[in-house]
């Protein structure tokens, strides 16, 4: 079987590890899929245009990117969507991607631009599912001087899709580029998030939440050159695993010589609910200069049997109890999309997947074993 | 100001330890490069047996199939073509050293072995070039069954232990250096300590590189029996030339159940060493090995040993301080694997670079499938102290089973103005608080080590500030 590499780290480490990359198979290549709408709606003066053919970014090199999905995705793109704000305004943009047999191929660009001193809120929705369906997804994002961009994003997939995704965005003086992730859904998630802080002051936020189960993949991959002075950097990832999921986290906050007083953080927690799910880190802090203040932290357990066996005594079954420390965990996360919709949709996809997977008696086992005079 | 000139006149005098040179004299050397002849040459000079030529020859094979790693700094200043890998000093192991020639024996005099060997050290092993030079055990250990010997002998000697153990965690397999390891080996030491014996007194081996444009591939293996504990040093280091030298030794620890193992190594290579060494440990059940490891030499090195802890309740502890000055590219860092339930592992680990140097924290963290009930720790702190260093800090975490506990965490900064101004303001100069503040970075390191070695590593740290004192 012919396998292609993924998300490369910036710099590699022991080969036998086997951490360098993501391996996938490989998806024969398609006909280039029908035109694609998404559905949108938005509110304030913001300008959103729908355009068939390639958007044409200026993209820097996306240095470790698979490049035969970044060719598809600037080849044969079904739909391509760009958002304008102008200077000092605020506004909200709502998009919504949805896979189905008659769709099953999303291959999109989405170009964000948000004029100085602007606020701009978009939610994005990554719905549906098909046999064999795929999204292939690029995004493009300028934040001017002072604006503020958020993306909140949400995907929901069916467990049959690989979706693959690529962001590049550059903040600008004082500029802030914030993404929300709740990653639920699709067979394989790979991400690919490169933000430039090469400007004063420039600051990315990013909070990621995911909940895996069967053979689910998800992939991680931040990467953020820090030049500009005074540029801040926060990730968190936070999730948990059931079942024989996987979850790689690739963080790199590269602090480049000059960008004097950057400061960077990046954080990756998860809870491994089953004995066959694997957890993968590599959080990355390269440092070219002595003026900076970076971190990074990982964990990885159980839950807190204490927590569980307090909720227990108060009278939650076990599955509930595990619920609600498996939701209070990821809730900051949910919380901060901004969308109520967007929130209730990951909530009840929380829960449905728990739900599920006590069904199937792998956690119920687990807790049974642990807690035997409760159960 | 005086008091300051002073303390840098003792560093200066200091860095002199390590770095003099002696006339390059030896009595038999092999040619540059590396060939099955070459291979053969050291075999039969060493006259060892059949299956150690085979195994020489098989590993030269792997170092000839493998790939240069693609992941590490860059090595290609290291030719192989060039380096002589085999160089016998004028001299024969003794066992008393005023028996060692009067050059060899001034050599490790200034390095300080003989005396540290009369106030604090069991056993005393010291290696020049590519053989072992002298060698002395307490008597009181050999009566307990201890056997800390060079390796040659014990290649003689114990037969059957070295072919049982010898290469078995660093199989040739494992990577180009290894397999070069195979094929050239010379020198080193044996230890093994039997059951239920606790060697109170520390073991030190002292590795010094005379000749330009050697290499230096000593192999140390360490037998811990059941119950046993014992703490071994190893020192290195060699004068500067203007020609790579190579140093690609292998350290093989096997600690048995209960037993525990203590190994500190300082290091102080010359600045235009390779220094592509590996280390591994395997700790049986409820055995602990404890690394304490200080690198401040070298060109450039690749150094993270390994822990491997196959029993039940088997537990790693690393401490490990790098320090990387001008032109230094030292890549770091540790490795530990659980491979059994309810181990646990502590990893700390220091970097400091300045002047340009690079400091580079790799870690491996893997808890597998097995190792349910496993909790392990992982602290990388690197220091910057100017603006044209380097510093990055590159772990690796795979955890295949959901009992466990871990949490790691890697900070990277600069000495804080604040610290250095509230105690400028208790008197000291900038480069004295500067001074102390790296000390106390460092301390948690310093204080594992044996008073002596904590003085030598305080004085390196000193010595390599030097520039930053001046």
């Amino acid at each position: 079987m012919i396998k292609e590499q993924y998300n490369q780290l910036p710099r590699p480490t022991f080969r036998w590890m086997k951490v360098n990359h993501l391996e996938l198979p490989k998806v024969e290549a398609q006909e280039a899929p029908q035109p694609f709408q998404p559905l949108e709606r938005h509110e304030g003066p913001v300008a959103v245009c729908f355009y068939n053919g390639d958007g044409a970014f200026p993209l820097k090199a996306f240095t470790g990117a698979n490049d035969t999905s970044l060719a598809e995705v600037r080849e044969k793109q079904n739909t391509g969507c760009r958002i304008d704000a102008p200077a000092g305004s605020k506004s909200s943009v709502w998009l919504t991607y949805e896979l189905s047999e008659q769709m099953p191929q999303i291959i999109g660009q989405l170009g964000i631009k948000a004029e100085a001193g602007s606020q701009l809120d978009v939610y994005i929705n990554f719905e549906g599912g098909a046999a064999a369906g795929s999204v292939n997804f690029l995004t493009y994002v300028e934040a001017a001087a002072n604006a503020h961009v958020k993306i909140s994003k949400i995907q929901l997939h069916d467990e049959t899709v690989r979706h693959i995704e690529h962001r590049y965005a550059h903040a600008a003086q004082n500029g802030t580029v914030e993404y929300v992730n709740a990653e639920m859904g699709s067979k394989e998630t790979v991400l690919y998030y490169q933000t430039d802080l090469m400007e004063e002051k420039g600051k990315f936020k990013s909070q990621a939440m995911y909940l895996g189960n069967d053979h689910q993949v998800f992939d991680f991959s931040y990467w953020v050159p820090q030049q500009g002075v005074k540029t801040e950097t926060d990730i968190v990832t936070t999730g948990s695993l059931m079942e024989q999921s996987r979850k790689y986290f690739r963080g790199t906050i590269d602090f480049l010589r000059g960008g004097k007083q950057a400061v960077g953080s990046e954080s990756d927690t998860c809870l491994l609910l089953s004995p066959g799910a694997h957890s993968i880190s590599i959080p990355l802090l390269l440092c070219k200069e002595d003026d900076v203040v970076g971190n990074h932290a990982s964990s990885a357990g159980q839950i807190d049997k204490d927590k569980l066996f307090y909720l227990m005594s108060r009278g939650f079954s076990e599955a509930g109890a595990q619920l609600i420390i498996v939701e209070s965990n990821i809730r900051p996360v949910i919380d901060n999309l901004g969308d109520t919709e967007q929130e209730n949709k990951v909530l009840q996809a929380v829960r449905e997947k728990m739900q599920s997977c006590h069904k199937k008696g792998d956690c119920h086992d687990k807790c049974t074993k642990r807690f035997p005079h409760i159960d | 100001m005086a008091n300051e000139k002073s303390k840098i006149n003792a560093l200066a005098d200091f860095g002199n330890i390590y770095n003099f040179k002696k006339d390059f004299t030896y009595s038999y050397k092999t040619e540059a490069g590396l060939t099955p002849e070459i291979v053969r040459e050291i075999s039969q000079k060493k006259n060892e047996p059949q299956w150690m030529l085979d195994f020489r020859l098989k590993s030269l094979d792997w170092f000839y199939k493998i790939d240069y790693p693609n992941w590490g700094p860059d090595i290609s200043g290291l030719d192989m073509d060039n380096i002589v890998t085999y160089v016998r000093p004028n001299a024969q192991m003794k066992a008393d050293w005023n028996d060692v020639p009067d050059d060899i024996k001034d050599t490790f005099d200034r390095l300080g072995i003989p005396d540290a060997e009369k106030t604090s050290l069991a056993g005393v092993g010291a290696q020049y070039d590519s053989e072992v030079v002298y060698h002395s055990i307490q008597d009181e250990l050999v009566k307990q069954g201890v056997i800390y010997t060079d390796f040659d002998t014990a290649l003689h000697e114990y037969e059957d232990i070295v072919k049982a153990h010898f290469m078995k965690l660093v199989p040739p397999t494992d990577h180009k250096f290894a397999a070069l390891h195979g094929a050239v080996w010379s020198g080193g030491s044996f230890v093994y300590v039997p059951k239920g014996v606790d060697v109170s007194i520390p073991l030190q081996s002292y590795f010094r590189l005379n000749a330009p444009g050697a290499g230096q591939f000593e192999h140390t293996m360490i037998i811990v029996e059941e119950g046993a504990k014992v703490h071994f040093i190893e020192g290195c280091s060699a004068p500067k030339y203007n020609v790579a030298n190579l140093h690609a030794g292998c350290v093989e620890l096997f600690i048995g159940d209960n037993a525990e193992l203590t190994y500190s190594t300082i290091e102080n290579w010359s600045k235009n060493m390779y220094n592509l060494n590996t280390k591994r440990a395997i700790v049986g059940k409820n055995g602990r090995i404890n690394w304490v490891t200080g690198s401040f030499g070298s060109h450039t090195s690749c150094l993270y040993p390994m822990s491997i802890l196959q029993g039940e309740g088997a537990h790693c502890e690393f401490t490990g301080v790098t320090f990387a000055g001008k032109g230094q590219y030292l890549d770091t860092g540790s490795k530990v694997v659980h491979n059994a339930p309810h181990t646990t592992s502590n990893i700390n680990s220091k970097s400091i670079s300045k002047s340009g140097g690079v400091c580079i924290y790799r870690g491996c963290l893997q808890i597998n499938e097995r190792a349910e009930g496993s909790k392990a720790n992982v602290s990388c702190e690197s220091l910057m102290l100017d603006e044209i260093s380097q510093s990055d800090t590159i772990p690796s975490i795979v955890v295949k089973n959901d009992n466990i506990d871990l949490g790691h965490e890697a900070k990277i900064g600069r000495i804080s103005d604040e610290a250095i101004f509230y105690l400028m303001s208790r008197g000291l100069s900038e480069d004295e608080a500067r001074a102390m503040l790296v000390r106390g970075f460092v301390e948690p390191i310093s204080k594992e080590l044996p008073l002596e070695y904590a003085v030598e590593m305080n004085n390196l740290i000193n010595l390599e500030l030097k520039g930053s004192l001046t």
